[in-house]
């Protein structure tokens, strides 16, 4: 079953914000723990990486929905995210010469740039457009149909 | 103050000084590298990314193929297809590097089963044959089975945890509808909330596995749990000298550090005792950071405590280097080796300690990472303790509080 009118790339890109929301929320747990042991400088934590987490789920979801201000907060979101990345890395590399790991680098780089540049990507941007200019499309589910 | 131990004569023994440490050549937790036995399966994955850029080109210009040929087939493919068929493919070829990188066990016979699996999967997906079903279970058994390995006591390494990233996701490809329908919504969620659970599944089960793999982090040889850098080396037995020196080193650091029983002391000499809680409590004092005085009983730069119901006791004396990379005296030898920390993640809401970078590679949002602090070394001056520069066991320090608290 498919919408109409939404670009199949929105669906490659909620499968990845879901990943990262999967990964915000491990970094809660993270916080939590680290919390208990070194006291209250990651109780703060808990509370950002929660609200993220929860964030990145409504928006993955809304994302599916065609939600056009969703495709928005998420690139921003995504910019912040790779802009942390990228001062993350110029401290790693200014303090001790070191690079980011395999896995650092596909879940804080890839994975932020491909969602960031296929959201803002013209064809995917105007399926959004397209679908926010035709509100009956929300709840017209077609099976194969051509758009 | 110069010490015994800030003497030039002592620093200047080539047997007892390491000069000068290149940061990358410490041993750290596999869960921050790629182990040598997965270095096929790394390379395996970089072919996987060639190849799909190769075959997206050739499956261009052979669309006047044949029906029946792999590029027209490929083509046939929808968006979503291709990204679980590469997805799948990607786990597959790791799985086979891993074949090939390890000595034939159990394990391997294991990877083996997981190749063909995935590649059969890949290949029906290909050729239009039922797979959804099959990779279901096929993945939810590879996930769930690395898992269960580093819940038993497995190392996780950067190959394995994103292998398993890629099949969460080939899997998500699978569950997750394309796009959200007004149908089945509770469904839905539960299907998007599955996939953020095989996340925290994966991630704990690395957490447990690095931690239980992990050593203690204080002698030569051992395997450092994830966030301590060792230097690299063989553990052995130490020499008169070197335990002469270590017992020496011992007695001064105690009879220094007897004053700083009392908070309020420690306090009047610049240490940051506010706030002090739990049982591994660090009080800095940073006056005497990069001050050019190393290991010196009369001023180690932190002194550490716990408490005891509500009284403060004294641990010990962490003393640190002035640089990143540069390597402390061990002047006990193999009994006093210093150790450096890695992927250390700070808080700024507000400044403190926030754990260590986890097995998906970043810190908690608002936090940023230390990649490597300067060497310290840790001398415990509590009485009954076996090994006064190691690690203290939790259990017995446990039982020291209490017996203090209730007295």
């Amino acid at each position: 079953m498919n919408y109409v009118s939404l670009h199949p790339l929105v669906s490659i890109v909620r499968i990845l914000v879901l990943l990262q929301a999967g990964i915000a929320v491990m970094s809660t747990v993270e916080a939590s723990f680290a919390s208990l042991a070194f006291g209250p400088a990651a109780g703060g934590l808990v509370f950002i990486n929660l609200g993220l987490a929860t964030m990145l789920f409504l928006l993955a979801n809304r994302l599916g929905h065609g939600s056009n201000p969703a495709r928005r907060i998420l690139r921003l979101l995504q910019v912040l995210l790779i802009v942390w990345a990228f001062f993350d890395l110029t401290l790693a590399v200014a303090l001790a010469g070191r690079s980011i790991e395999l896995v650092g680098f596909a879940t804080r780089i890839v994975l932020p740039v491909y969602v960031w540049r296929t959201l803002r990507r013209p064809d995917v941007k105007a399926s959004f457009q397209a679908r926010r200019a035709e509100p009956e499309a929300r709840d017209r589910v077609l099976t194969g149909a051509p758009a | 103050m110069t010490s015994l131990f800030t003497d030039a004569g002592i620093l200047a023994h080539a047997d007892l000084v390491i000069t000068s440490v290149d940061p990358g050549s410490y041993l750290g937790s596999p869960l921050y590298a790629v182990i040598p036995e997965h270095r096929l399966a790394f390379l395996g994955l970089v072919l996987v990314l060639l190849g799909a850029w190769w075959v997206r080109r050739r499956a261009a210009r052979h669309l006047s193929c044949e029906e029946t040929c792999v590029y027209r087939r490929y083509d046939r493919l929808g968006l979503r297809e291709r990204f679980v068929f590469w997805f799948i493919t990607t786990s597959a070829v790791v799985h086979l590097g891993l074949v090939l990188g390890h000595e034939p066990s159990g394990y391997t016979l294991a990877y083996m089963l997981a190749t063909i699996a995935l590649s059969w999967i890949s290949l029906r997906l290909l050729t239009d044959r039922p797979w959804r079903r099959p990779a279901r279970y096929v993945l939810i058994g590879s996930i769930f089975g690395y898992a269960g390995t580093l819940l038993a006591g497995g190392a996780p390494d950067q190959i394995g945890i994103l292998t398993k990233l890629i099949e969460i996701a080939a899997l998500a490809g699978i569950i997750v509808a394309p796009v959200a329908t007004s149908q089945g919504k509770v469904a839905e969620s539960l299907r998007s909330a599955s996939v953020v659970g095989l996340i925290v599944i994966t991630g704990f089960a690395g957490w447990v596995g690095a931690m239980s793999t992990g050593d203690g982090g204080h002698h030569l040889g051992e395997t450092p749990p994830p966030g301590v850098l060792l230097p690299g080396g063989e553990d052995r037995e130490p020499t008169a000298t070197e335990q002469s020196r270590a017992d020496h080193l011992y007695e001064e650091t105690v009879a220094a550090l007897a004053k700083f029983e009392d908070p309020a002391v420690a306090a009047s000499h610049g240490y940051d005792v506010e706030g002090m809680f739990g049982n591994d409590f660090h009080a800095g004092n940073e006056s005497l950071k990069d001050d050019g005085r190393i290991l010196d009983p009369h001023n180690p730069e932190t002194l550490v405590y716990a408490m005891a119901g509500d009284r403060p006791v004294l641990l010990g004396a962490m003393f640190e280097m002035d640089e990143i990379g540069q390597a402390g005296p061990a002047v006990g030898g193999p009994l006093t080796v210093w150790h450096a920390h890695d992927h250390i993640c700070l808080s700024l809401t507000p400044v403190g300690i926030a754990g260590l970078q986890g097995p998906f590679g970043s810190c908690p949002a608002g936090a940023i990472n230390i990649p490597i602090t300067n060497e310290m070394f840790h001398v415990w001056v509590l009485p009954g303790l076996e090994d006064p520069f190691g690690d203290i066991d939790e259990d017995w320090l446990d039982e020291y509080l209490t017996d203090i608290a209730t007295r």
